[in-house]
């Protein structure tokens, strides 16, 4: 089920995290990403179960960037 | 969005179609006794909405497929031909903030296979066109799609709040993890959302963590140290698990116990007021005997008096007619004055006429002429009687008229006894009715039928030590939550300060992409529990900022009313603290009540801001708890609340009783309050006692 972003909520999470996406933005993109991927997420409404295959994007995401950082 | 009608068609008390409810912005009431479809109406929300029907057998929203054919109306189930269907529908048409025109409907057939045997399916159809405000366009769409749809527009974790159920408002003012507040603040504002993204984040941390620490470090003593403080923070962290289950185990006691609180109190009050009916009962019925007794003391009395002027009532008109024409008679001399016989002899044997002197020798004309009145005898003793009798009539008429002052002064006498003896009767008939109704609701209860000598039985002093005993073990679940936050806190202390060691040995530690790693998805954590904990927070400021708007209009008129309202989201409680900031116990039923509306009414407006769309506020007895004088205040309150209010009310006028809203009131204020629209009254039909329920819909504005 893909879920409807809330504008208000949208422009209250770049204020939350202005200051993350200004000196990590590396960090801020993983983490939008990963709201990005949760509004998308099947298991949405069941809050105490996962979909692995986010978990293991996000795994992706942090182990690349650590590659990319080293590299 | 504006909820703009209704229609419902053979669904429970609903029979046929026609039964048409037509909405707006502002305000609609709908009124009706016990029975009359109130609570149906209601279910026919939900059930086109989310196809689902309150089961009070099973105290539970359930299905369609737990339904079936019980969800038909009874006379719809009678009327259908065997082998033919009966279609129940329930269609809801609404507006959104564009003007864009939405009709929702849900079908259900059920096919008539013998008198009790139906044909059914587990699944209802639903159908939602959207008809766009601008090119006149519409889309229809069928089944999930549908229902995805509409939960655009209703989302179901919100419904509790903007389908409002007065008797289970307790509920939603729990805020432990499986609450309906938790639900419904999930769906607000992204909460779910974060809260998911933090457990991903979390997810992967651990995982991260896992890798790092089972990785064998370069460096020995990191190695080293790496796994005893492992070890350590593993114990911590179970501990803290445990203590969280614990918690959570205890909060849902505390709330269970709380529940019974509320249950015993309210059955204690009900009881205690049946106990004080009962007395008043037995007061009035003393007094009532009382006046029987005098009565019966003043009839004896004047029995005879009694019996006499009533035998005289009814002959009375007879014999003054009697008397009337023997007057009457005898002033036209119909009765000749009699004639004396003794008088006759005399003039015979003195031969003249003493009347006009005429000589009346033997033979003669004159003496043949006084000869005859010999004949008159009989005559003469008739006549005697009746002036005798005439003479009785006269002194009967007066001492009856005597007696009749008598009688009189005595029915003045029964007069006031009898009309205060009335008045004890119809004491006792309201009393014996408002006895009834409390009855009715603990029947409803317990689901028994109670007689009134059951309610005699009860044993007050055993309902009010069981109540005792519940707050005492309240108060020691509270007791245990103190506690085991208490060792909460110092296990999450000692976790950070493990956390904080941890950390300086990550950063010696010479597993480079391993620590690297670990420490982004630390960051990301921190970043996604932040986002999660603001967003929390900044929500629950908003609904505690709303709800104390709300209930301080509420009780501003009210000087019984007062408090500031508190959301305590950390130890799952709502609930009210006065001036000096100390949480106010024991608050009255009304402030009880204005809270929780306040409450429910402060989260639908943070929605209607967050999502910039307002949620109609359709309300099912939404103060079955409150006092008169406060329910018609509580009333007006809602309807100036919200943008577009539904409100079922229970029509209790018929009790005459101080807490019950005065249908006078209720009508008068449907007829002058501008923001009331639209009005019903929903009646029983004239069949409903022969096949259960039939609503009438009967529109009043």
């Amino acid at each position: 089920m893909k879920s409807i972003k809330n504008s208000n909520v949208t422009k209250e999470v770049e204020r939350l995290l202005s200051s993350v996406k200004i000196n990590t933005p590396s960090e801020f993109n993983i983490l939008m990403d990963l709201i990005d991927e949760v509004y998308d997420d099947p298991k949405i409404n069941y809050p105490e179960t996962i979909t692995k295959d986010i978990e293991n994007k996000l795994y992706q995401w942090i182990d690349n960037s650590v590659n990319l950082e080293n590299n | 969005m504006i909820i703009k009608s209704i229609e419902i068609q053979n669904f429970l008390s609903y029979y046929e179609n026609g039964n048409k409810f037509n909405f707006d912005s502002g305000s609609t009431l709908i009124i009706g006794q016990n029975n009359t479809g109130k609570s149906k109406l209601f279910d026919a929300y939900n059930w086109v909405l989310y196809d689902e029907a309150y089961k009070t057998a099973s105290e539970d929203w359930k299905p369609t497929a737990e339904w079936r054919d019980e969800l038909a109306n009874k006379l719809a189930k009678k009327e259908c031909p065997v082998m033919s269907w009966v279609n129940i529908s329930v269609c809801l048409t609404f507006e959104d903030e564009e003007k864009n025109h939405y009709i929702v409907t849900r079908d259900y057939r059920i096919q008539k296979l013998s008198e009790n045997e139906w044909n059914t399916s587990s699944f209802s159809e639903l159908n939602l066109t959207k008809q766009t405000a601008s090119s006149h366009n519409t889309v229809t769409y069928s089944g999930d799609i549908a229902s995805q749809e509409l939960g655009r527009f209703f989302p179901k974790n919100l419904s509790r709040y903007f389908l409002f159920q007065g008797e289970g408002i307790s509920k939603l003012l729990r805020l432990n993890k499986r609450s309906d507040f938790t639900k419904a603040i999930s769906e607000l504002s992204g909460i779910k959302y974060f809260s998911k993204a933090s457990m991903y984040a979390n997810k992967v941390y651990e995982r991260l963590k896992y890798e790092f620490d089972l990785k064998e470090d370069g460096d020995s003593e990191v190695q080293l140290a790496k796994l005893k403080l492992s070890k350590e923070m593993a114990e911590f962290s179970d501990k803290l698990e445990d203590l969280n289950i614990k918690l959570d185990n205890e909060y849902r006691e505390r709330d269970i116990k709380k529940q019974k609180l509320e249950d015993k109190i309210e059955e204690l009050s009900k009881y205690e007021v049946c106990a004080k009916l009962l007395q008043e009962i037995r007061v009035l019925e003393k007094e009532r005997d009382e006046k029987l007794e005098q009565r019966k003391v003043i009839f004896d009395f004047n029995r005879s008096n009694l019996l006499t002027t009533w035998i005289y009532g009814q002959v009375r008109e007879k014999f003054h007619l009697f008397l009337q024409l023997y007057r009457k008679g005898k002033d036209e001399q119909k009765i000749p004055e009699p004639i004396r016989q003794d008088f006759i002899h005399q003039m015979l044997q003195e031969k003249i006429c003493k009347i006009c002197g005429t000589p009346a020798s033997e033979g003669s004309a004159a003496y043949e002429h006084i000869a005859q009145h010999i004949n008159e005898r009989s005559l003469d003793k008739e006549v005697a009687m009746i002036n005798n009798l005439g003479d009785a009539a006269d002194t009967m008429n007066i001492s009856v008229n005597e007696l009749t002052e008598n009688v009189n002064e005595f029915r003045g006498r029964l007069e006031l006894i009898q009309a205060e003896l009335s008045k004890i009767r119809d004491r006792i008939d309201y009393k014996e009715e408002e006895l009834r109704i409390v009855i009715e609701h603990i029947e409803e209860e317990k689901r028994t039928h109670i007689d009134k000598s059951d309610i005699e039985k009860v044993n007050l002093i055993q309902l009010k030590k069981d109540r005792d005993q519940i707050r005492v073990d309240l108060e020691t679940s509270k007791g245990k939550i103190d506690q085991l936050i208490g060792r909460k806190e110092e296990t999450e202390k000692s976790l950070i300060e493990k956390e904080k060691e941890s950390q300086l040995l990550v950063e010696r530690s010479s597993n480079e992409i391993e620590r690297k790693r670990m420490q982004l998805a630390e960051k990301i954590k921190n970043h996604a529990e932040r986002l999660h904990h603001d967003f929390l927070g900044k929500l629950i400021n908003d609904i505690e900022h709303e709800a104390n708007d709300y209930f301080g209009s509420m009780t501003k008129s009210n000087a019984a009313l007062s408090g500031l309202v508190r959301v305590d989201y950390d130890n799952q409680e709502i609930f009210t603290v006065d001036e000096q900031g100390r949480r106010m116990t024991n608050i009255n039923q009304a402030n009880k009540v204005s809270l929780q509306i306040a409450f429910v009414a402060a989260v639908l407006s943070v929605s209607n801001k967050i999502w910039e769309n307002h949620f109609p506020f359709v309300a099912d007895a939404p103060i079955s708890a409150l006092g008169g004088n406060n329910k018609l205040s509580a009333i007006k309150t809602m309807i100036d609340i919200f943008r577009q209010s539904i409100i079922i009310l229970k029509d209790d006028a018929q009790l005459h009783s101080p807490e019950s809203i005065r249908n006078d009131e209720v009508r008068q204020l449907i007829q002058k309050n501008q923001k009331i629209h639209h009005a019903y009254e929903l009646r029983m039909g004239s069949n409903t006692s022969i096949e259960g329920q039939n609503t009438e819909v009967i529109k009043l504005k």
